[in-house]
């Protein structure tokens, strides 16, 4: 069942991808999962499971970000890029 | 109503002004047979914004695309599309655009691209309409672009927003747009034709809508779209016609945020929570009459051109209820408030700082413009 498994920062957290899905199980400390369990309820999200992918997406969606800022070049490519849309659009000269 | 198995077809028509659909006879026919919603706010009015709110669910402060040059930032880690719904469904989905970018990439099998001044769309829509229905499943989003295509023409690349010679001629300018509206009627009867003769409408979804409306120079400083969220830009419609049922016009104000909801409603998709939530609602109570009520609608947008363009962000925000519209400029800081019922050109500002009613619309606006901005961690 168990395709690899991941133990990172002391034990605490283990990711464990399970063969033939496409999740993996995470273990989270008891306290930890207590409290993000009764903010998941109160936020409106059907499980803990969802609430912490949620919080991870946001995580991963900010440091893309972060990185398309940084990276001047593709900062220039994209809005040339932009500008060829518009021109193809007819909004811009 | 609901049916796990229906195939989808969307057409938008592009550009095309809510307050025109009695110039379109064949269109309103098909409105007459079909889930007809007149009085459908979008969430942006131009078609990058637009699309990408239709196709999420999302406001665009909210799914990334908050400007013309925000059109390749969707935040496709935290935003589910509604074609990735469909793909995960086992759908093939399929778009036939004026340019890629202005759909969200994310569960999309064939983006094609179309030519909007030399490309005879009847006939190219009709030959993906009979390839996609050997397809067992599937969604289909069509964009119509002459409405456009004219505006860029006759208008966009002609005068710039503030042309004296265009906003003085508002009576030409309606009659030059209204001679549009034939080719686009011309338009859905034979696509709407072709769709029923292929046997379609047994198993499948018609979907037509508008993205956005035009200006016919109205007020200065917005040639076309984008610029501004006055209502001649903003009121769009919307119709479903879904097999075996009736259909009805619902005056009730709804949102084009409202779309996805109701086709995954229709479909019985359940939405994935580790997503964005959806912040639009399925029409389905509405439809069946257990809903009766106007629907809060905001709109944003940020011009290329007008008054005060900005290219990077949203700067132009409104809360609309049936009676009422509350407009804020960001970007010189003011305010515009309209009873549309007494003043629907939206001629006379009563914004007042000092009315309960303005207060009460400010703080409704700027709590969504704050929570399009953060996540709900």
């Amino acid at each position: 069942m168990v395709g690899s498994c991941d133990i990172i920062n002391n034990n605490k957290l283990e990711v464990v991808i399970l063969a033939d899905s496409n999740d993996v199980d995470i273990s989270l400390p008891k306290e930890v999962a207590e409290k993000l369990k009764q903010r998941a309820k109160s936020s409106g999200f059907s499980s803990l499971s969802s609430y912490v992918t949620y919080i991870l997406r946001q995580v991963i969606s900010n440091i893309e970000a972060e990185n398309q800022e940084k990276d001047k070049k593709t900062s220039k490519e994209d809005e040339e890029k932009v500008k060829d849309n518009l021109k193809g659009m007819g909004y811009l000269e | 109503m609901k049916n796990g198995k229906f195939n989808i077809i969307m057409i938008v028509l592009d550009g095309l002004r809510a307050d025109r659909l009695n110039l379109c006879p064949s269109l309103s026919k098909i409105l007459k047979k079909s889930y007809y919603f007149p009085n459908m706010i979008t969430a942006a009015p131009y078609t990058v914004a637009s699309f990408h709110s239709i196709f999420s669910g999302l406001y665009p402060s909210k799914n990334g695309v908050n400007s013309y040059f925000n059109m390749f930032k969707f935040r496709k880690e935290v935003c589910k599309t509604l074609p990735q719904y469909l793909q995960d469904k086992g759908y093939y989905t399929e778009t036939n655009l004026i340019e890629k970018s202005i759909v969200p990439p994310p569960g999309i099998d064939t983006i094609s691209v179309h030519d909007e001044y030399k490309d005879d769309l009847i006939k190219s829509h009709k030959g993906i309409i009979s390839e996609i229905s050997k397809k067992e499943n599937f969604f289909l989003f069509l964009q119509y672009s002459k409405i456009h295509a004219q505006s860029v023409k006759n208008v966009g690349k002609k005068f710039d927003d503030m042309d004296k010679e265009f906003f003085r001629n508002c009576e030409a300018n309606k009659k030059k747009y209204n001679s549009y509206l034939k080719e686009i009627d011309e338009y859905t009867k034979k696509i709407f034709d072709h769709i029923k003769n292929l046997g379609l409408m047994e198993n499948t979804i018609l979907v037509l809508l508008s993205d956005h409306g035009t200006s016919n120079g109205e007020k200065i400083g917005e040639k076309m779209y984008g610029s501004f969220t006055y209502d001649y830009t903003i009121k769009v419609f919307c119709t479903f016609m879904i097999p075996k049922t009736q259909g009805k016009e619902i005056q009730f104000q709804t949102r084009t945020i409202d779309i996805m909801p109701t086709l995954m409603d229709i479909l019985e998709i359940k939405a994935d929570d580790s997503y964005e939530h959806l912040q639009g609602k399925s029409l389905i109570p509405l439809m069946e009459g257990k809903e009766k009520e106007d629907r809060i609608a905001f709109s944003e947008t940020g011009g290329l051109n007008g008054p005060w363009p900005s290219h990077k962000e949203h700067n132009v925000f409104c809360v609309r209820l049936k009676k009422w519209k509350l407009v804020y400029n960001k970007t010189p800081n003011t305010w515009e408030m309209y009873n549309l019922e007494e003043d629907p050109e939206e001629k006379n500002n009563i914004f007042d700082k000092e009315n309960e009613l303005s207060l009460k619309l400010q703080k409704i606006l700027l709590d969504q413009i704050k929570l399009n901005k953060e996540s709900i961690i």
